[in-house]
C-alpha cells in the first residue's frame, strides 16, 4: 500500500468526506521528459564524421570533416544563441586536412576539439572562451594505425578529461590529469575491429562502443571505464550488449553518440546492406532508476533520417540538441504539466492482474479542450502521460496519493443535449508490454546459467520502457536459470506471463515501474476494512482449488519427478491433477518449487468476492487487508486484493472503490 | 505447441542439430536446435526452408526441426 499521511488516512475513514481527485497531463515517457525533436536546419553538407559540444554559455560548437574527395578538411562552427533563427550553414576552416575522425567536449567555458589525421597524429585545439577563439593545434600522441573509426572525449567536473579512440580492435583511453596528458592505455577486451565510440562522464566514463566481436558478429555495447563510482578507477567493466547482428549477415552498427539528460540516451546507426539498403539512426534510452552498469535500455527505435555517420548529442539546461553535418534538431527539456483537476466531471480507474485503464471525462462547455496537442494543450495529446492521484480534502488541505500514471490512448469529444465534454481513455503500461514485440530472437542460458528468471524479466520490462522494483521475491526467481527464448513477434506481455508461470511471484504495474511481489500465505494485513473504514457491501466466495495435486517432470537427461499436494482439498474432493513438464528443471528441489508455485496460484484463486468501500487512496494490488463484516461472519479475516475499480461520479455523489478479493 | 518457419544457416551431422534463422529474426539466429533423425543429413543444405516445431514456445531445448523443404 502506498504510504499516506495521517490526515489523509483519517479523512478516508470518515463517514462523510470530500473527494479530491487530481488529474494532470505531462510530457513524460519512461519517467523522464519525452524529447519532441524539431529540425532547425537542413543543409547540403556532406554526411561524414562530425562532433558536437555545448559550453556553459549555451553556444553550440559543431565540428565536421569533409569527405576524402575534399581532402578531409576539418571545419568548426560556433552558434552563440542557437535557435530557430540561427544560421547553421557558416563554417570556419581550421586549416587542418587529412583528418580521419573528430570529437568535441566542453566544460564550463573550455571547449576541446580532437582529431586524428592520416599521419596518425592525435591533435587538439582548445578554446577557453566557449569557442569564440581557439588556440593552436596541440600534438597529444600518435595512434598505432590510421584505421580509426571512433573517437570521443569527456571532461570530468574538475577539468580533467579523457579521450577515447578505437584503433582497429583496440579501444585506447588517454587522460589529461591536472593539465598533464598521460600515456594512452589499451582496454582489456578481445574483439574484432571497432567502428565507433561515445562517452559521457557520470562518476565513471560511460561508453557506447560499436564494432565486431571476436567472431565477427556486429555489436553495440555499453561499457564503463572506471573512475571510482560503479567501477574501480582505471579498470574496465564487462561489455554489455545492446544490439547484435550476425557475421555474414546484412546488418551492422556504427557511430554511437551518448548524452545524459535525466537518463542516458543514445543514438547509433543501423546499416542494412541487403536490397532496399538503408543506413539509419536509431535511438534508445536507459531505464529511469537504473544505472549505466545495469545495461537496461528501451528497445531502440528508428529516427526519421538517412545517415551513415549518426547524430551527435549535447544539451544545456533548456534543450537537448542533435547535430549532423547537414542538420540540427532540438527538443525542450522542460517537464510540462497541465492540471485538469478542476474540469473532471467523472473518472473510472480499473486495475487488474493483467491490465489497467483510466477513463476521465472533462467539461468542455466553453470549448477549452476543442483542439488538443497545440499551444497550452500541447501536453494533452495521444501518447502523453495522464497522472491520477486519488485523495480527499483533509484538515491539512487537498491531499492525494501520487504514483498512478497512464498513457493517453484515445479521446472522444462528446456533444449532446447542450453539453460538451472530452473523454480521455488512457491505459497502463501493460499495454506497453503488449505493444513490445520481439523483432528478433533472444535466448538466455543456452550454454551456461548466466541469467535467472528475475534477470530475464528485468530485461523484457526494460525493452518496453519499464523498471522493476522488488518488494519481495521467491527463491526460484533468482535460482532458476531456464534455457529460454523469445521469438520474433512474441509480445512482452506474453513473455512476462510465461516467465511468471515458473515462479510463485506476481507483478503489478504502477507508473513506469513493475513491482515484484512474492505473495505468501503468512503475509500480514497492511490495512483494515470494516473496522474504521466502512464497507458498503461485500460478497465473499470460498471455493475448491482447481488444482490440488501437481506432478512436475523435468524433461532433461534422466527423470526428475516431484509431486506437491494440498491434502485437505484432496481429502474433500479427490485429486485434481495438473502435470507440468519442463526440460529446464534439473533438480528435485526445482521441481518442488514449481509444484508449490502452481498450488499457491490455485489457492489464491480459490477464494473470491469483492467489497465496495469509500476510496482508499493508497490501495495497491496484492495488498493483504483485514476484513471485518459481522453480517458475513468475518472478523479481521485476511484477504488479498486482486483487482481495483475506482469510480468518481460527483453528480451522483459517488467516490467508491470496488476491491476484488482472493485468498492470502 | 507451435510451428515456426525458418531458414537453415548451418547443420551439424555429428550432433544432429542446426542453427536456424526463424522467420522475422533478421539479426539473431537460434543455435543448437535438434533435428529429427528421419531427415537425411544430405538434405540439410544451408539456405533451405525448415519447419520447426516448438513443444513449448519459449523452450528452445524442446524445439525440433521436423521438415526441410525447397
Amino acid at each position: 500500500m502506498r504510504e499516506l499521511t495521517s490526515t489523509l488516512l483519517d479523512a478516508q475513514k470518515q463517514a462523510t468526506a470530500v473527494p479530491y481527485v487530481r488529474v494532470e497531463a505531462a510530457n513524460m515517457i519512461g519517467g523522464v521528459v519525452r524529447l519532441d525533436w524539431t529540425r532547425l536546419y537542413t543543409g547540403s553538407e556532406s554526411d561524414y564524421f562530425h562532433a558536437l559540444a555545448m559550453p556553459a554559455d549555451g553556444s553550440l560548437i559543431r565540428a565536421r570533416i569533409t569527405p576524402p574527395a575534399d581532402s578531409r578538411k576539418l571545419y568548426r562552427q560556433r552558434i552563440a544563441s542557437p535557435g530557430p533563427g540561427s544560421d547553421f550553414s557558416q563554417w570556419t576552416y581550421t586549416g587542418q586536412y587529412n583528418t580521419v575522425v573528430v570529437a568535441a567536449a566542453a566544460l564550463g567555458t573550455e571547449v576541446s576539439i580532437f582529431w586524428i589525421n592520416t599521419a596518425r597524429e592525435v591533435r587538439r585545439i582548445k578554446s577557453t572562451d566557449s569557442g569564440v577563439s581557439w588556440g593552436s593545434p596541440e600534438l597529444l600522441d600518435y595512434s598505432p594505425t590510421t584505421a580509426i573509426y571512433g573517437i570521443a572525449a569527456a571532461y570530468k567536473p574538475g577539468g580533467d578529461l579523457a579521450l577515447f579512440f578505437a584503433d582497429q580492435s583496440t579501444l585506447y583511453v588517454k587522460k589529461c590529469i591536472g593539465g598533464q596528458w598521460q600515456s594512452k592505455v589499451a582496454w582489456d577486451k578481445t574483439t574484432g575491429d571497432l567502428s565507433g565510440v561515445a562517452v559521457v562522464y557520470d562518476g565513471d566514463f560511460a561508453l557506447m562502443v560499436t564494432g565486431k566481436d571476436a567472431s565477427g558478429n556486429f555489436k553495440l555495447w555499453s561499457l564503463l571505464h572506471g573512475d571510482g563510482a560503479a567501477v574501480t578507477a582505471g579498470t574496465w567493466s564487462a561489455l554489455l550488449e545492446l544490439a547484435a547482428a550476425p557475421s555474414g549477415g546484412a546488418f551492422e552498427y556504427r557511430q554511437p553518440f551518448l548524452v545524459k539528460t535525466g537518463v542516458f540516451r543514445c543514438f547509433f546507426i543501423e546499416k542494412y546492406t541487403g536490397e532496399e539498403a538503408y543506413s539509419r539512426p536509431f535511438r534508445s534510452q536507459a531505464i529511469s532508476g537504473t544505472g549505466f552498469a545495469d545495461g537496461l535500455w528501451r528497445e531502440p527505435v528508428p529516427f526519421n533520417l538517412s545517415s551513415e555517420y549518426g547524430l551527435a548529442m549535447a544539451h544545456d539546461n533548456d534543450y537537448a540538441w542533435l547535430s549532423g553535418p547537414a542538420g540540427v534538431w532540438r527538443a525542450p527539456l522542460a517537464a510540462l504539466t497541465l492540471d485538469l483537476t478542476d474540469d473532471v466531471i467523472s473518472l473510472r480507474q480499473e486495475c487488474s492482474e493483467t491490465g489497467g485503464s483510466l477513463t476521465v471525462e472533462l467539461r468542455n462547455d466553453d470549448g477549452r479542450y476543442s483542439v488538443l496537442g497545440q499551444g497550452d494543450l500541447s501536453v494533452l495529446d495521444i501518447g502523453r502521460r495522464i497522472e491520477f492521484s486519488p485523495g480527499y480534502i483533509t484538515s491539512a488541505g487537498s491531499e492525494s496519493s501520487a504514483g498512478l500514471s497512464y498513457i493517453l490512448e484515445s479521446f472522444d469529444h462528446v456533444s449532446a443535449g447542450g453539453k460538451a465534454g472530452l473523454v480521455l481513455r488512457a491505459v497502463d503500461r501493460w499495454t506497453a508490454l503488449s505493444d513490445w514485440k520481439a523483432r528478433h530472437q533472444f535466448r538466455w542460458n543456452r550454454t551456461s546459467d548466466d541469467t535467472n528468471v528475475l534477470g530475464i524479466i528485468r530485461f523484457v520490462l526494460a525493452r518496453a520502457g519499464l523498471g522493476l522494483a522488488v518488494r519481495s521475491q521467491s527463491a526460484a526467481m533468482t535460482g532458476f536459470y531456464p534455457d529460454f527464448t523469445i521469438s520474433p513477434g512474441d509480445s512482452g506481455r506474453e513473455v512476462i506471463r510465461k516467465l511468471l508461470s515458473f515462479v510463485p511471484d506476481v507483478i503489478f504495474l504502477e507508473g513506469n515501474v513493475a513491482c515484484l511481489v512474492n505473495p505468501l500465505a503468512s503475509d500480514s494485513a497492511v490495512y483494515s476494512y470494516g473496522d474504521g473504514h466502512q464497507v458498503f457491501e461485500g460478497t465473499y466466495r470460498r471455493g475448491a482449488m482447481k488444482t490440488n495435486r501437481v506432478q512436475v517432470e523435468g524433461l532433461g537427461d534422466g527423470l526428475i519427478l516431484a509431486e506437491s499436494f494440498t491434502w485437505d482439498q484432496i481429502d474433500r474432493l479427490y485429486d485434481r491433477l495438473q502435470q507440468v513438464g519442463d526440460r529446464d528443471i534439473d533438480s528435485v528441489s526445482e521441481a518442488q518449487q514449481r509444484g508449490q508455485a502452481c498450488l499457491r496460484q490455485s489457492e489464491i484463486e480459490s477464494e473470491g468476492g469483492s467489497i465496495l468501500v469509500p476510496v482508499n487512496c493508497g490501495q495497491q494490488l496484492y495488498d493483504v487487508v483485514a476484513l471485518t463484516d459481522p453480517r458475513a461472519g468475518l472478523d479481521a479475516v485476511n484477504k488479498r486484493v486482486m483487482g481495483i475499480v475506482l469510480g468518481y461520479y460527483p453528480r451522483r455523489g459517488e467516490y467508491r472503490q470496488r476491491l476484488d478479493l482472493g485468498a492470502v | 505447441m507451435k510451428f515456426r518457419k525458418a531458414e537453415l544457416k548451418s547443420f551439424s551431422s555429428g550432433s544432429y542439430t542446426a542453427t536456424v534463422r526463424l522467420a522475422g529474426s533478421y539479426k539473431v539466429y537460434l543455435e543448437d536446435v535438434t533435428v529429427a533423425r528421419n531427415l537425411p543429413a544430405a538434405e540439410m543444405v544451408a539456405g533451405r526452408r525448415l519447419a520447426v516445431l516448438f513443444f513449448d514456445d519459449h523452450s528452445p531445448g524442446e524445439a525440433v526441426v521436423v521438415a526441410v523443404y525447397t
